[in-house]
């Protein structure tokens, strides 16, 4: 592996404001994970997914002069991943109020089958049932694990405005979950949580 | 209260780090090094937001113009030819290669036999068009370097490099040796670029629609396919400028133990076929279909692939489907499934399969325009070209500028 790739975070960002190319393959292989699975999880996955990956690391590539504090770029990534996925579902709600079926996409579940199936099938469908901004709120807070200061430069909102809307996000996910048997492990702090992760 | 309750807090947490954990994104290594190579180009070829250009067209316009008379294209003279009207490389009576030596250092050689031209030259390089023949080039690496080499239906993309590109319109062959650097091709048999790193070797034949990646010198297996020998590396470089080699990583033997600690789709990323198949001999082939990930099987079957283990290939794509069925994975592997079948053990029955299986899991999926055109091809040599000029009406109708089109056509027009 190239010595690059130890690269700090804000070692990074300035090599990718200088426009240095390996920089952006090792900023791709840093962070094309991360992005792939923000957009598929708040979007649920189709074909057109890594299209908008693509287009997320092209908008970054193009505005990393812009960020200011190098040491914040993967705040700054994720920012423009949520810029994408917003614009994603508004693009799909056009499309649906139109009922263009080419366009109309459905939440589809992506797991790993080595996991358990039921509790995912479950935790997809509750996740289809709440709100686009709920769903993302999840997906940021509680699977990727952002600290609110972090999602909140991300969202572009207020501590007290964020606060409200993940309370309202994180009862209406929760409350759904508990009507869901399967999911009740994994809600109890006991049995320990199962590893259901990728092999 | 503004927030959640503890309670939930703390089961909200749980419940996401499990969800991430299982639902953890894979993409096949060859789409992952693909998606960036498209979207390198697209920051090399798009000009950013419409709105935002047409609003200061103009402008931008009047700034380029001045920009371009500041920074002229790169020049370049001719060592042992003369450039004719339309910029073809004539080379000199008695000469044995013909040589182009640019302004910033670079150094491109056509071969006696060779035919090829100067399509364009920019500040930032150069567009060559090799027709027939071997071309070797030497390009100085610089941040804004952009060379490309067209080769029949193939494109050849670098930045600074040292590499040779063979091509036969006979035989419809293209061959890359790529000594320095890396570079992406993209063609026919390509759904994206190939990206390719230094020591690695690329043949691709057109009309036996086989592709291989190989390390450079290494005859690929037969029944990966049977391309010409290639030629010792210094053979066709030994005037080229001394280079820095880019600082990719080398190339791990089979049995380096980094193998085993980098994901198949790592190695695969980087090019190191042959360490996963490798890796996956010392696991035991069973144990490793059943237990990797889907990211490591479709690595597998793509590094089975690309060094000619077709029944391993087969077993690892196989594996995809059985064990991920319903997968964005799992169809993309009915596709790479055809494309064994076809390539290295000429079972076109079962290629055909594979291609409708894709088409009809995914019509609107990456591949479906290269499954549909690779079934095209294979009706007409199978049952001729009338039974394929219905399939080929489907595919102009469906992709006309793809990449098949101009077959589709010649096809369509059957009688």
């Amino acid at each position: 592996v190239s010595t690059t790739d130890t690269l700090s975070e804000a070692a990074l960002a300035l090599r990718l404001r200088d426009g240095d190319a390996r920089a952006q393959r090792i900023a791709w292989d840093r962070y094309a994970s991360l992005v792939r699975g923000l957009i598929r999880r708040s979007l649920g996955r189709d074909g057109d997914s890594e299209d908008l990956v693509q287009e997320v690391f092209v908008r970054f590539f193009r505005s990393i002069a812009r960020l200011r504090d190098p040491d914040a770029m993967r705040s700054y990534l994720v920012g423009v991943t949520v810029r994408v996925v917003r614009g994603e579902i508004r693009r799909r709600k056009v499309r649906s109020v139109f009922q263009l079926g080419f366009g109309a996409k459905t939440l589809e579940p992506f797991v790993d089958p080595s996991a358990a199936q039921e509790p995912l099938a479950c935790l997809e469908s509750v996740l289809a049932r709440v709100s686009d901004q709920a769903r993302l709120l999840f997906v940021l807070r509680y699977v990727e694990q952002l600290e609110l200061a972090e999602i909140e430069a991300v969202l572009g909102v207020s501590r007290s405005t964020l606060k409200r809307r993940l309370k309202h996000a994180s009862e209406r996910v929760f409350e759904l979950a508990r009507r869901e048997p399967a999911l009740l492990p994994y809600l109890r702090e006991t049995p320990a949580l199962r590893d259901g992760g990728a092999s | 209260m503004n927030t959640a309750s503890p309670v939930q807090e703390a089961a909200l947490t749980r419940l996401g780090k499990w969800y991430g954990r299982a639902t953890e994104p894979g993409l096949a290594p060859q789409l992952h090094t693909g998606s960036f190579a498209s979207i390198q180009a697209q920051l090399t070829h798009s000009t950013g937001p419409r709105w935002l250009f047409a609003a200061a067209g103009f402008a931008v316009a009047c700034a380029l113009s001045m920009w371009l008379l500041w920074q002229p294209p790169l020049s370049y003279h001719l060592v042992n030819a003369t450039l004719t009207q339309s910029g073809y490389l004539q080379l000199a009576r008695g000469a044995k290669k013909s040589e182009l030596v640019f302004s910033d250092g670079s150094r491109v050689t056509l071969s006696a036999s060779s035919r090829g031209r100067i399509a364009r030259v920019t500040r930032h390089g150069a567009e060559l068009s090799l027709e027939s023949g071997l071309l070797s080039a030497s390009i100085v690496p610089r941040d804004d370097a952009k060379w490309s080499i067209t080769a029949g239906p193939f494109t050849v993309e670098v930045t600074g490099t040292r590499f040779d590109v063979d091509w036969s319109p006979t035989t419809e062959q293209l061959d890359v040796r790529l000594y320095e650097g890396s570079l992406l091709v993209g063609g026919p048999l390509l759904p994206r670029q190939v990206g390719l790193r230094a020591g690695q070797q690329l043949t691709a034949s057109v009309s036996g629609a086989r592709l291989v990646v190989d390390e450079l010198g290494r005859a690929p297996t037969p029944a990966a396919s049977a391309p010409a020998p290639v030629p010792p590396p210094s053979s066709h470089v030994g005037t080229a400028a001394p280079l820095q080699p880019q600082a990719l990583p080398a190339p791990s033997r089979p049995d380096a133990p980094a193998a085993a600690a980098q994901s198949w789709s790592e190695l695969v990323a980087r090019g190191d076929f042959r360490a996963v198949v490798a890796d996956a001999d010392a696991r035991g082939i069973e144990q490793a279909l059943s237990t990797a990930s889907r990211a490591d099987l479709m690595a597998l079957g793509d590094a089975a692939r690309y060094v000619g283990r077709a029944e391993l290939a087969v077993r690892a794509y196989s594996a995809v489907r059985t064990r991920h069925a319903g997968s964005a994975d799992a169809r993309s592997a009915a596709f790479f499934l055809g494309r064994v079948a076809e390539d290295q053990q000429r079972d076109y029955v079962a290629a055909l399969r594979w291609y409708d299986a894709y088409g009809g899991e995914s019509p609107r999926g990456a591949l479906a325009a290269e499954a549909l055109g690779r079934k095209m091809i294979l009706v007409a040599k199978v049952s001729g070209t009338r039974a394929a000029a219905e399939i080929a009406r489907d595919y102009l109708k469906r992709f006309p500028a793809g990449t098949y089109a101009a077959r589709a056509r010649e096809l369509a027009a059957s009688r």
